[in-house]
């Protein structure tokens, strides 16, 4: 018997679920790809940011921040857990790549999107004290480069 | 009484933001506080003081007894600005040294100690008593006292040397703490829907188990205390046009209680903040006018001693009541600016004016290490708006490692 958790879910589903969790959000599925955008409004110590996300069932979803500019904000200083950072573009590092966190059978509005409005927390953080209160992993390039030797 | 200050600023604030700040403030005080293990490591001190002490052969010392006084004893100790030893205050209390000239006892203290290897280099003397200096730690003062001389006639009363060691002074810190803490155990009364009611209420509908950890100050009093004393010493440090002028802590305490005693049993509040902010607006009130010998005195009388005015200073020298109104105002546009900002990046600079970068670092950090307890035990959800809440909504937050560089 397969497994409930097994079972990719499809993107019409993940946008159902993203609109009934978020429904001031607004999304489409084009060509096999869902398209969402949403403004999250934390706690106003935190602020309020519009993310999108761009996601297929062929790949992780990427999460991008849209406005405000975030490069603006810091002054071009790079926060921690990012994947993109420059004047146009802000992609960010959610989950631990091939941990089990995302995967295909789970929902984008039970992980993705609760976790960018947490890293939204922490880059409050950040701001305020130079400091990364949410840890994380960082990608160690020499142990990679090492273990790509071994095998 | 007033409620300007919650009013025109606080009271419109979202329950979240009023949250943080009352978080905030109360983290930034935990801060301020000796940890545990220096409060034990004071302890074990003062034991083995009071120890070596009454094993001496001298008369004088026979069935002494050291014990806190002060901030430490009534809980509102703040970490001095730029400096590592904490201040912790005891009394030495020689039941048997009646009818020694001050100055001879306090000879006698400090003689005893620097009999002792371990404390004699440690010792330094004081104008009441002495100081065992332990550095990077705290300087423990002490203050030798004997039984009442001066007919107080109450309990705990005791006499220590004045300032010129010539007489005995009538003195009770005892009597003092214990009026300080029956004040500071006074409940305040909240209106129906307070924050914290309301939230107490609403996860108790629930059945959930889940306030947030430690958003409540512990003890109003001492944390208004605390506050008020780390905004005076970061105020008036290298403050020259001030220099020694500085509002005394007892000063400030004493006040504060008056204040917090009437507020607590005259009025309802909406919230703890609320209670906080009128006591410090309102404490200038019980600064008294009283007419001496026909001249007009200020006083701020000791509870337990209404012969005795703690600021006696300030009809001497008038720049001290010019500094005391200097930090009032002060304090209260700073807590005033506080309101006026909402990101935490903003509040972060307005908490360093207010309590100094130190302390509200670390109450940042405080706030995020309980956000992450919550986080850790799954206890995060995530509003329809996309804020994160403690409070049990449809979607818990799931765990997740922040990746990448």
């Amino acid at each position: 018997m397969r497994k409930f958790t097994d079972t990719t879910i499809s993107l019409s589903k993940q946008l159902y679920f993203l609109q009934a969790k978020f429904p001031h959000g607004r999304g489409l599925i084009k060509k096999g790809k869902l398209f969402w955008s949403c403004r999250l409004k934390l706690d106003e110590a935190y602020g309020s940011y519009t993310i999108k996300i761009l996601y297929d069932l062929n790949s992780s979803p990427k999460v991008y921040v849209i406005e405000p500019n975030l490069y603006d904000i810091t002054d071009g200083i790079e926060p921690p857990h990012i994947y993109i950072f420059n004047e146009s573009t802000t992609k960010l590092c959610l989950y631990l790549p091939s941990a089990g966190e995302w995967t295909s059978s789970k929902f984008l509005s039970d992980t993705i999107v609760p976790w960018a409005s947490l890293w939204f927390m922490y880059f409050s953080g950040w701001l305020a004290t130079g400091k990364w209160h949410g840890g994380g992993e960082h990608p160690d390039i020499d142990e990679s480069f090492i273990k790509g030797k071994v095998l | 009484m007033k409620a300007k200050l919650y009013n025109e600023n606080f009271a419109a604030l979202s329950t979240q933001q009023r949250t943080l700040f009352t978080e905030l403030l109360e983290y930034a005080c935990q801060s301020l506080e000796p940890s545990k293990t220096k409060k034990e490591l004071a302890e074990q001190r003062y034991m083995s003081v009071g120890k070596w002490l009454a094993e001496s052969d001298d008369p004088m010392f026979e069935g002494v007894e050291i014990y806190p006084q002060g901030s430490q004893r009534i809980g509102t100790t703040s970490k001095p600005v730029f400096r590592a030893e904490f201040d912790l205050d005891f009394i030495c209390y020689l039941p048997n040294a009646e009818g020694i000239h001050p100055d001879i006892c306090r000879q006698k203290v400090i003689a005893r100690l620097k009999e002792n290897g371990n404390f004699e280099d440690l010792v330094s003397e004081l104008n009441r008593g002495c100081r065992l200096n332990y550095a990077d730690e705290f300087h423990l003062d002490i203050t030798p006292g004997i039984p009442d001389q001066n007919n107080a006639n109450e309990y705990g009363a005791i006499s220590v040397p004045d300032k010129k060691l010539k007489e005995w002074k009538a003195s009770n810190p005892k009597g003092y703490a214990a009026n300080f803490d029956q004040k500071a155990k006074m409940e305040p009364t909240y209106i129906g829907f307070s924050d914290a009611m309301f939230a107490h209420a609403a996860l108790e509908a629930k059945n959930i188990e889940e306030l947030p950890k430690y958003t409540m100050f512990k003890g109003i009093l001492r944390r208004a205390v605390q506050i008020m004393k780390r905004h005076r010493d970061l105020l008036f440090y290298d403050n020259e046009s001030f220099d020694g002028k500085a509002p005394i802590s007892i000063i400030l305490t004493t006040l504060a209680a008056s204040a917090y005693k009437d507020l607590v049993s005259q009025q309802s509040f909406r919230n703890e903040l609320e209670v906080l902010l009128t006591v410090v607006e309102s404490m200038t009130g019980y600064i008294e006018t009283k007419v001496i010998d026909g001249k007009i005195e200020m006083w701020v009388t000791n509870p337990k001693n209404r012969h005795e005015n703690f600021a006696e200073k300030w009809n001497v020298d008038p720049k001290r009541i010019e500094a005391f109104h200097y930090w009032h105002s002060d304090f209260v546009e700073k807590l005033r600016e506080l309101a006026s900002v909402t990101s935490l990046p903003l509040i972060r600079k307005k908490l360093n004016i207010l309590l100094g970068e130190g302390s509200s670092s670390k109450a940042i950090d405080k706030h995020f290490e309980v956000l992450n307890e919550t986080r850790e035990s799954n206890k995060l959800f995530i509003k329809k708006t996309g804020a994160i809440s403690t409070v049990a909504t449809a979607t818990p937050v799931k765990a997740n490692t922040f990746f990448g560089k």
